[in-house]
């Protein structure tokens, strides 16, 4: 790298551009936001006191993760959530519904109630 | 910090949240509209900061999604905005005010550096410089890879080096030190 094309001491010292930088401090929001924004936060049905509870947890990244897909894509879960409602209406609608018919057992003859009651008494001689 | 004080969340957060709005959106009502919201959004769930440990990455993250939202509905006038702020030729004022003429001069071509950064690198740089964050905190923010966070960071402040090295060696006393521009 050509030393004229950095600024001085880069590339052995870069954060002196970043250090330039950051002396320049951001302005703040306007002094009469506040009053307005919290009274409007507060105003709004639902609102409810804040129980910020500090302390450390490993839920926090998950929570930011969850909170970022529910309000980016708030859209998107409709259409999906909505989607699969409307498959599953179809799915039970085309599904073929057994008869009361293959429900029944057939009728059993004569011959096999024999043998069923043989096999019972085989299986339990002491009963009467 | 008490139960319930919606004020202390405000003083602690809301300068860096309106620096950072005030950066991406380029427009002060987008801002206030945004920063408006955030706090809404914070009085109507109050359990939306349970166990959350960065508090300033977090509300950061949550501007960062209203923002998308707000400026996805309102891409057309954002442009329109945009425009006109490029033809008359006057930057968004993002920094506090100085007495010092040469301060002001070094605001406003930072604030025009950043501005034609794109919008992705410029939110990284503000994050990493003024808010000082790591990049992989940043990626959390964004939504973006630590990696990505990372190198577009690189891309900006070689940008941001060309653009700003002329002022930045006219501002600089003969054997002075880059700490005295």
């Amino acid at each position: 790298m050509n030393p004229e094309d950095a600024f001085p001491g880069e590339p052995e010292a870069p954060p002196d551009l970043e250090r330039w930088l950051a002396r320049n401090r951001f302005r703040a929001p306007p002094p009469d936001w506040r009053a307005e924004i919290l009274a409007q936060a507060r105003s709004v049905p639902g609102a409810a006191p804040i129980e910020a509870n500090r302390a450390a947890g490993d839920l926090s990244e998950l929570e930011a993760l969850l909170v970022g897909l529910r309000e980016r894509l708030a859209s998107a879960w409709t259409v999906v959530a909505v989607a699969w409602l409307i498959i599953l209406t179809l799915n039970l609608y085309a599904t073929p519904r057994p008869s009361s018919d293959t429900l029944r057992w057939p009728p059993l003859s004569e011959a096999a109630l024999a043998d069923l009651r043989a096999q019972q008494r085989m299986a339990d001689p002491f009963s009467s | 910090m008490p139960t319930g004080d919606l004020g202390q969340l405000y003083d602690d957060h809301a300068a860096s949240l309106f620096a950072f709005l005030l950066n991406l959106t380029r427009d002060l009502a987008d801002t206030r509209d945004i920063l408006q919201e955030v706090f809404r959004r914070l009085a109507t769930r109050p359990g939306l900061l349970d166990g959350v440990r960065d508090e300033r990455a977090f509300l950061l993250c949550l501007a960062h999604h209203v923002a998308i939202d707000l400026v996805r509905r309102q891409e057309a006038r954002r442009r329109a905005h945009a425009r006109f702020a490029e033809e008359v030729g006057e930057p968004m004022v993002l920094f506090a005010p100085s007495g010092d003429p040469d301060s002001a001069t070094v605001q406003s071509a930072i604030s025009r550096a950043l501005g034609e950064l794109p919008e992705e690198q410029r939110l990284v740089v503000q994050l990493k410089i003024w808010e000082g964050l790591t990049f992989d905190r940043i990626g959390q923010v964004l939504g973006v890879p630590l990696n990505t966070a990372a190198s577009r960071y690189r891309y900006a402040m070689d940008k941001l080096r060309l653009r700003l090295r002329p002022l930045y060696d006219e501002l600089q006393p003969l054997g002075g030190t880059t700490d005295e521009p």
